[in-house]
């Protein structure tokens, strides 16, 4: 172990919110900011995928993944950031002392701020407890699109596609690059969770049906997929899986310090700054709303960068955060802590069913409710319906857990 | 090559084949080694409790007992020289009601007459000080020392390139069709051509009962034992210290949990016959099964992630015991019905199947026992790895590097095919599964065998 290094901001995780982040930093507060990124290249998710609509909402046009990623990289290049790709942080403590590990050597950081954009992964097939045979052929859709797009590997005939969100349709598109036929997709909803003009693109112009209310019994094959059963019993031929969606944070580093985590997501506690319950330790991007948009990730990046500028200006840490529990049919929330702070958020929300149009949102604390909301659309699972949280005002600090719910209309 | 006799020929590279052809290789004997897979240790090997068990809890006066008592300490001794993996834990049998609470004394002087007396009666405030995030139900337990936990795959893979290095014979894709036992000479007809020799080991596995068939005619058969296993991710590791075995009942060892060399904990395995030599793929059912126990014994678990399901095959026969035979006649020795202890007895089988071989006819060697300077790489997580040191991981789940990928596919006995990687150097087998690092991976795998991706993927090499 060599010297010990002195920073400003440390920033763990080089995708679009954690390069955002480290840019704004730097140019913003001129604080001496690092980022580390432990894969070879910067840009995460986005590098791999190349279909359009990166940077719609953050940089105000439309890009492909890898342009966008590339250019979210340069921004931080040229505002000065040290970026330094290879780099994983081994461990580091509550005092924010990081042990890390790149570029062929050990090192240690002593860090004033330490923002976690670790991202998120699809669950494997293991992960979501799939069982059956082992033979090749699995893959989840992250996997598939840097073997297609940048090995170009041809990956089977025909597939089946584990999920109806966004990302299971563009799979398709993925597939069909790689050389495969989509046969099915299949989601334990009723219906599918994205947008009618892209069902329509990538599925129902190619006659690619989803099949609602079921799911991947047993996979068959035990050199290689030959198909897979589902729970109705019906039989499908395919050569292909791919498990689409499921995300779940990378939250390796904030259990290491006992942060916080948000039972529902499996992220770390946050408000809509970012800030965790531990002092000098923000979270943003997917790491802490699994899964949304790189443009969203982005812009959230912004809003930290206020609360790092007062952590690191005046030693501001509010401690007068409360929590936000949800109930059934709600799986969770981004924030899932709420200070009055933020009354100028929008907060991001999941449920586990499908919600009929005029349900109603109450935000409740200590039993008395303090915002009550009809909502006039279907609530779709997989995808997050937003809340206004001009309520945050009203949130009292000393009452405890802040206590979300839905209750339909009929 | 096939006008070539052997001085044996050992049928299966598992963690009992690669034993022996290893022990017989450093004896200085002409060895070839006969697989029906494309690799080292893909049958029964592959999938086990990866613990290297005292044989405590053995049934007495067995060979199993003596066997694995004696294979305990010489596989300690070889993992520790050639830097597999390992890590002594000790084992932790729980009772959890009144029943398996006074069958502990009998485990105890089961225990004392397989000649082990390392372990201790405790209560349930003991046990719930050394595990205290077990269910708090437990009613008391016996702690056995000298249990440890190992990498399950390395071991077949050191033996393999000892016995390579000695000047063994791998002939892998190699399917066993027919035996024909001559006066001096037994021809083994495979799917890759003759092999000559003048002895033969069964190391069969699973196939061991077909094998043996082919030299005496029907004498046991194997009825494949299933056993699922759940790999929970690294968090769960830091709740369990010990292997938190259950108290016997009365078909199987039933479910236990123990952490990995690996840094993961691992919950299992099941034990259901089946038909079907190749099921090897795990069941709704018995996925349910392992979990509601984990959940059981650990509460805590049902926060944790998991990051593998697997099943793999045991050779059960109709007795528990191992089925070792000797045919003199056909020069001709098995090794049969291993179920799970395989690993654990591994180098003391081999050093028996050596003695039966000479007991057989073969010529006691007179050249001097070869000596290995074989050094694994680290692959423990308790063990110091090219990434801590700051190389570049292409695995970032279980932080593997570069180096290390493209070693394992040349080194002898190299890994031709993910799989083959997977068991050498854990890449792929982190709690992503490949999310992140797959492709980067097959590239590696790919350029350092000459072998198409494509390929790699259809699982075709």
């Amino acid at each position: 172990m060599s010297k010990k290094q002195n920073l400003d901001v440390l920033v763990v995780g080089g995708g679009p919110a954690g390069l955002t982040c480290a840019t704004e930093t730097k140019s913003q507060l001129n604080a001496s900011t690092m980022l580390a990124e432990r894969a070879e290249y910067f840009g995460a998710t986005p590098q791999s995928t190349y279909h359009l609509g990166f940077g719609v909402r953050d940089l105000r046009r439309v890009m492909t993944g890898p342009n966008y990623a590339d250019k979210l990289e340069q921004r931080a290049r040229n505002q000065g950031v040290v970026l330094k790709a290879n780099t994983t942080v081994l461990n580091w403590t509550p005092q924010l002392l990081v042990d890390l590990a790149g570029e062929n050597a050990r090192y240690e950081v002593q860090a004033r701020a330490i923002v976690l954009a670790t991202g998120v992964r699809e669950r494997s097939r293991h992960a979501r407890l799939v069982p059956g045979d082992r033979g090749a052929g699995v893959y989840t859709t992250g996997a598939l699109q840097r073997l297609v797009y940048q090995l170009g590997a041809k990956v089977g005939k025909r597939a089946v596609v584990v999920g109806a969100e966004h990302v299971s349709f563009t799979a398709i598109t993925t597939l069909k690059h790689g050389g495969c036929q989509t046969v099915a997709l299949i989601t334990s909803d009723e219906r599918d969770q994205t947008f009618f003009p892209l069902r329509w693109f990538f599925a129902s112009r190619r006659r690619i049906p989803v099949l609602v209310n079921d799911g991947i019994a047993m996979i068959h094959g035990a050199q290689h997929v030959t198909g897979v059963t589902l729970n109705s019993g019906k039989h499908i031929e395919c050569d292909t899986v791919v498990f689409s969606g499921d995300w779940i944070p990378e939250n390796e580093l904030a259990r290491k310090t006992n942060l916080d985590i948000c039972a529902g997501s499996r992220a770390p506690e946050v408000d809509s700054f970012g800030r965790t319950r531990q002092p000098g330790v923000f979270a943003i991007g997917n790491a802490v709303h699994p899964a949304e948009a790189s443009d969203l990730c982005a812009l959230n990046a912004h809003r930290a960068v206020n609360a790092i500028r007062s952590w690191l200006n005046d030693g501001e840490w509010s401690n007068s955060a409360v929590a936000v529990r949800v109930q059934s049919p709600l799986l969770h929330t981004w924030p899932s802590l709420v200070t009055r702070d933020d009354a100028n958020a929008r907060m991001l929300l999941r449920v586990s069913k499908f919600v009929e149009p005029h349900s109603r949102i109450t935000v409740l604390q200590a039993g008395k409710t303090i915002y009550s909301t009809n909502h006039r659309r279907t609530i779709v699972t997989n995808r997050s319906f937003t809340l206004p949280m001009r309520w945050a005002n009203q949130v009292d600090p000393t009452l405890g857990d802040v206590e979300v719910t839905i209750t339909s209309s009929v | 090559m096939s006008n070539l006799v052997s001085d044996v020929a050992v049928i299966g590279a598992g963690v009992v084949g690669t034993a022996v052809a290893r022990e017989l290789a450093r004896r200085g004997y002409s060895v070839n080694i006969i697989e029906a897979g494309n690799d080292v240790g893909t049958g029964t090997s592959k999938a086990n409790t990866a613990i290297l068990h005292t044989g405590f809890d053995a049934t007495p006066n067995t060979n199993e007992s003596r066997l694995v008592r004696q294979g305990h300490d010489l596989l300690l001794e070889y993992a520790t020289v050639t830097g597999i993996a390992i890590e002594q834990t000790n084992a932790l049998m729980v009772a959890w009601n009144d029943d398996q609470l006074s069958q502990l004394n009998a485990v105890a002087e089961k225990s004392l007459q397989n000649g082990h007396r390392d372990f201790l009666q405790i209560d349930a405030s003991k046990v719930a000080r050394l595990e205290p995030h077990l269910a708090d139900n437990a009613l008391g337990g016996l702690l056995i020392s000298g249990e440890y936990i190992i990498d399950p795959w390395s071991v077949p893979i050191a033996f393999a390139r000892d016995a390579s290095s000695f000047g063994a014979v791998f002939r892998f894709k190699s399917q066993v069709l027919s035996i024909d036992v001559g006066n001096e000479v037994t021809t083994i007809n495979t799917s890759s051509g003759l092999v000559k020799t003048h002895f033969v080991v069964n190391a069969a596995g699973l196939a061991g009962a077909k094998i043996d068939e082919m030299f005496t005619g029907n004498r046991f058969t194997v009825t494949p034992r299933r056993g699922e296993l759940i790999v929970f991710d690294k968090f769960a590791r830091t709740l369990v210290s010990h292997i938190i075995l259950p108290v016997p009942q009365k078909h199987t060892k039933g479910v236990l949990l123990t952490p990995t060399v690996f840094g993961n904990l691992m919950v299992g395995p099941t034990a259901d016959d089946v038909e079907d030599l190749t099921a090897t793929g795990s069941t709704q059912d018995g996925v349910a099964r392992v979990l509601a126990a984990a959940h059981r014994i650990i509460p805590a678990l049902r926060n944790e992630e998991i990051t593998a399901v697997y099943a793999g095959l045991r050779a059960a026969t109709e007795e528990s015991d191992y089925r070792l035979f000797t045919e003199q006649q056909c020069r001709y020795i098995c090794l049969g019905g291993i179920r799970s202890t395989g690993l654990s007895a591994s180098m003391a089988l081999a050093n028996e199947a050596c003695q039966r071989l000479i007991d057989c006819g073969l010529q006691i060697s007179t050249q001097s026992v070869k000596v290995s300077t074989l050094k694994m790489p680290p692959l423990g997580e308790m063990q110091h790895r090219p990434a801590d040191d700051g190389q570049a991981c292409v695995c970032m789940c279980e932080r593997v590097t570069a180096t290390e990928i493209t070693n394992a596919c040349n080194e002898p006995i190299g890994a031709n095919n993910l799989d083959g990687v997977r068991r050498r150097t854990r890449a792929l087998n982190g709690k992503c599964q490949g999310f992140y690092c797959l492709a980067n991976v097959c590239e590696l795998v790919s350029r350092a065998n000459a072998i198409p991706v494509d390929d790699l993927l259809s699982g075709k090499s």
